[in-house]
């Protein structure tokens, strides 16, 4: 059994977990379902929008500033692990890159991305 | 290493993980009403048991008599799966974690990063919860938490490169690794240094990401009562809202158990670290069969729950302190303030690591991180507009004294403006 | 050409690249210092190199592996394919999406499988963590309040079908015609486990052939993707 294997044993077990505890408060609980009940919850009046609407763009830039700047993260960490190895080299690869990423960061900060509303 | 082993080893970690994932939750759900109750000067629960121990043992029960409601609109199979996608990288995130030497069910070569990859997959299960609810409060509260979870996500992800960096310079060949087994190594081998004293601000940046990764208050704005009923879990009922509920608490377990492993040591303390040195145990999971090596691992045991459970009493602590954030302030502070830190801190580091000669390196990292994080700290305060003496910020005893002046001067130019306009001259308009 | 040969200094000795030099043709030998090929100690990689020796007694025949990996590779290339078609296939335009979840964790699957655990989890954090949210995000912002029939097929779905059949028929082609493929990539995978560690030294390392170049171009397209972001999200 290698390092990998319990990961996706786990993953599974959890699932069958969830299924089960499911399963258990069903046989047990009570099953009393009426109108009222199963309408959508709004203060106890009746939903009057569809609740799905368009979502600010602010979400979506936000998605994307993520994306890039978890590349970078997940780039960076194997320049962390060999920091010392790398010795000096590494530190300007290190300054070039967060550099050219601060530029960046720092024209997003002027074009008013972190501003929310 | 036979088979047999293995299995026995798994089962009993799977075992062990089951009940630490359960107990904690109840564990955690009383310790806070009670710590919370005692910070307001109440008393909380105390009908159930001896101080009211059992209360959150009949919750539970409680919550398993519970019918399951699911709501007429909901989509149907994204709201049945998605408590199944929040909880299954909570579980899974345990196997890495090394608790003892023997309670480590995979010494994975990649551990930080998979919890960090099984943390982001929490955030689909959260996006699944409020859309498939179909519930206009559970909508904007998972799409709220989203954003939340993956802003904070990277931050955290970057106060996590300084421990991998120190693993890197106090290795012997400069190669550093991400093995959660292998960090806690790193801070014992040779000698006593846990990575808080030589990164405390990578901790405190990682901690407050923590927060926000487990929607904790102040960051619990996606669940705010008072304007979005509770966030993504509004129409969640029973055992399924259970599910939801016992990952938080779960990855609260989490969170604290990281950054037990990545800064306080991981299960070293007094007795484990000297069977660690003195080799009479060995590290390795093979040998759990003598009777010291389950005492080192009963007492390494100890020393990480303890770890844990102080951390994730300052998770309360810090619920009943702060007042929760706006949503631009919440952004904010993820981009405007914590990733440039982080930014900052690694380069720091990697910079004095290389360039501090030999019998001082670790020394002077660590004093310029105290500094950095006494900055970090004058910094938020400085931000949020609270100095430690309870006394406004310039700027805004400035706007009051400026208001002030005006509403002066506006006084004495129109004297008794909203008097004169009586009745009478309404009346003839 | 020397540089084509990678050096084989990465990671002091076990590299993949000392064996990779050797299947070069002559006039590209430059390597000084490539070692006589040895087999990979990998205990967990046994399984390939009993297939293969099974295969080659088959020779012509179909090849079956039927170890515990190929069971799981068949488990994860069903998931991957099926929930591609899901992907492809369903109505409703945010199940599809979330299908995307299971193919990028299927296709991490494989990289495990393949021995790159650093990609799979790579994979699993930048495509099913946050490509995925980030379409998401993309599916919110268009205005359909009902998104029953919010991911239409159109009337192609023949010829679609046929270009699919033809492109995979062409890399079945390929795949089973050149034999270098195959070798070459069942040779990287013999490659070093600590891939975190192997994939720095590829990345950063001044002292082996590395792609130092690469990663800093890397950081100026993500630069650039910053700005596409912004340009798509101006608001005025």
């Amino acid at each position: 059994m290698d390092n990998t294997t319990p990961i996706l044993i786990m993953m599974g077990l959890a699932l069958a977990f969830t299924l089960l505890v499911t399963a258990v408060t069903f046989i047990l609980g009570p099953k009393n379902p009426y109108a009222k009940k199963l309408a959508p919850y709004e203060c106890g009046i009746e939903t009057i929008d569809p609740p799905r609407k368009r979502f600010p763009i602010k979400y979506l830039v936000n998605g994307m500033l993520f994306i890039v700047f978890d590349i970078e993260a997940a780039s960076l960490l194997p320049l962390a692990v060999l920091m010392r190895r790398l010795g000096v080299t590494g530190l300007l690869e290190l300054v070039t890159f967060v550099a050219i990423l601060l530029i960046a960061f720092l024209y997003v900060w002027r074009k008013g991305a972190f501003t929310w509303d | 290493m036979n088979i047999g082993f293995e299995i026995v080893h798994f089962v009993v970690n799977l075992l062990f993980f089951i009940l630490l994932i359960s107990t904690n939750a109840v564990i955690m759900v009383y310790a806070e009403r009670k710590v919370m109750a005692y910070m307001q000067d109440r008393i909380g629960p105390k009908h159930y048991g001896p101080f009211g121990l059992l209360q959150s043992t009949y919750d539970v029960m409680k919550l398993l008599l519970k019918e399951i409601v699911r709501s007429r609109d909901t989509d149907n199979s994204v709201f049945i799966v998605a408590p199944m996608i929040f909880f299954a990288p909570v579980l899974t995130a345990f196997v890495m974690l090394p608790f003892s030497p023997f309670v480590t069910q995979s010494a994975l070569a990649t551990g930080l990063i998979l919890y960090v990859a099984l943390s982001s997959l929490d955030v689909i299960g959260v996006f699944m919860a409020g859309w498939g609810s179909n519930n206009k409060y559970a909508l904007i509260g998972g799409l709220r938490s989203t954003a939340q979870m993956i802003s904070y996500e990277l931050p955290l992800l970057l106060a996590l490169m300084g421990p991998v960096m120190l693993t890197s310079f106090v290795s012997h060949g400069g190669v550093g690794s991400i093995s959660f087994t292998d960090i806690t190594h790193a801070q014992l081998a040779p000698s006593w240094r846990w990575f808080v004293l030589l990164q405390p601000l990578g901790l405190m940046i990682y901690y407050i990401c923590g927060l926000a990764e487990t929607n904790r208050a102040p960051f619990d704005l996606p669940e705010a009562e008072s304007e979005l009923v509770a966030g993504y879990l509004t129409e969640y009922s029973g055992m399924r809202w259970a599910m939801f509920f016992l990952g938080e608490y779960g990855n609260m377990l989490i969170v604290s158990a990281v950054a037990t492993v990545l800064f306080l040591g991981g299960w070293s303390g007094p007795g484990a670290d000297l069977a660690f040195w003195h080799r009479t145990v060995t590290a390795n999971p093979g040998g759990i069969f003598s009777v010291a090596d389950i005492i080192f691992n009963v007492i390494a045991l100890f020393w990480f729950l303890v770890k844990v459970y102080i951390l994730q009493f300052i998770f309360i602590w810090v619920r009943s302190t702060l007042p929760r954030l706006r949503a631009d302030q919440l952004m904010q502070f993820a981009w405007l303030i914590l990733i440039p830190f982080t930014l900052a801190n690694i380069l720091i580091t990697a910079a004095l690591l290389l360039a501090v000669p030999q019998p001082y390196t670790l020394w002077v990292t660590g004093i310029v991180n105290f500094v950095l994080l006494a900055f970090f700290i004058g910094f938020i305060s400085r931000a949020i507009g609270a100095s430690p003496k309870g006394e406004l910020p310039p700027w805004v005893k400035m706007r009051q004294q400026n208001l002030a002046r005006q509403a002066a001067i506006s006084a004495v130019a129109t004297p008794r403006l909203a008097k004169p306009e009586s009745e009478p001259e309404m009346a003839r308009r | 050409m020397p540089g084509l040969c990678l050096s084989d200094t990465i990671d002091g000795g076990s590299s993949p690249h000392g064996v990779l030099c050797d299947r070069i043709p002559p006039p590209y030998i430059h390597c000084r210092r490539a070692r006589p090929r040895r087999a990979p100690d990998l205990p967990h990689l046994a399984w390939l190199q009993r297939a293969r020796g099974f295969c080659q007694d088959v020779q012509k025949g179909i090849c079956v592996m039927l170890d515990l990996p190929s069971v799981v590779f068949i488990v994860f290339a069903a998931v991957l394919v099926g929930s591609a078609l899901a992907v492809v296939t369903l109505r409703n335009i945010v199940h599809a999406a979330l299908f995307l979840v299971l193919v990028f964790g299927a296709a991490a699957g494989i990289y495990v499988l393949l021995n790159a655990e650093f990609i799979a989890i790579v994979q699993i954090l930048v495509y099913a963590g946050a490509v995925t949210i980030l379409i998401l995000f993309a599916i919110m912002l268009t205005q359909n309040p009902n998104s029953r029939g919010s991911n239409p097929s159109n009337r192609q779905t023949l010829i679609a079908a046929l270009i699919a059949v033809a492109l995979c028929a062409g890399a079945v082609f390929a795949f089973a015609q050149n034999t270098s493929i195959t070798t070459a990539s069942q040779k990287a995978i013999s490659g070093p486990p600590g891939s975190v560690v192997g994939i720095g030294q590829l990345l950063y390392s001044p002292t082996s052939y590395s792609y130092v170049l690469p990663f800093e171009i890397a950081s100026v397209v993500l630069l650039v993707a910053i700005v596409g972001a912004i340009v798509i999200g101006r608001e005025d």
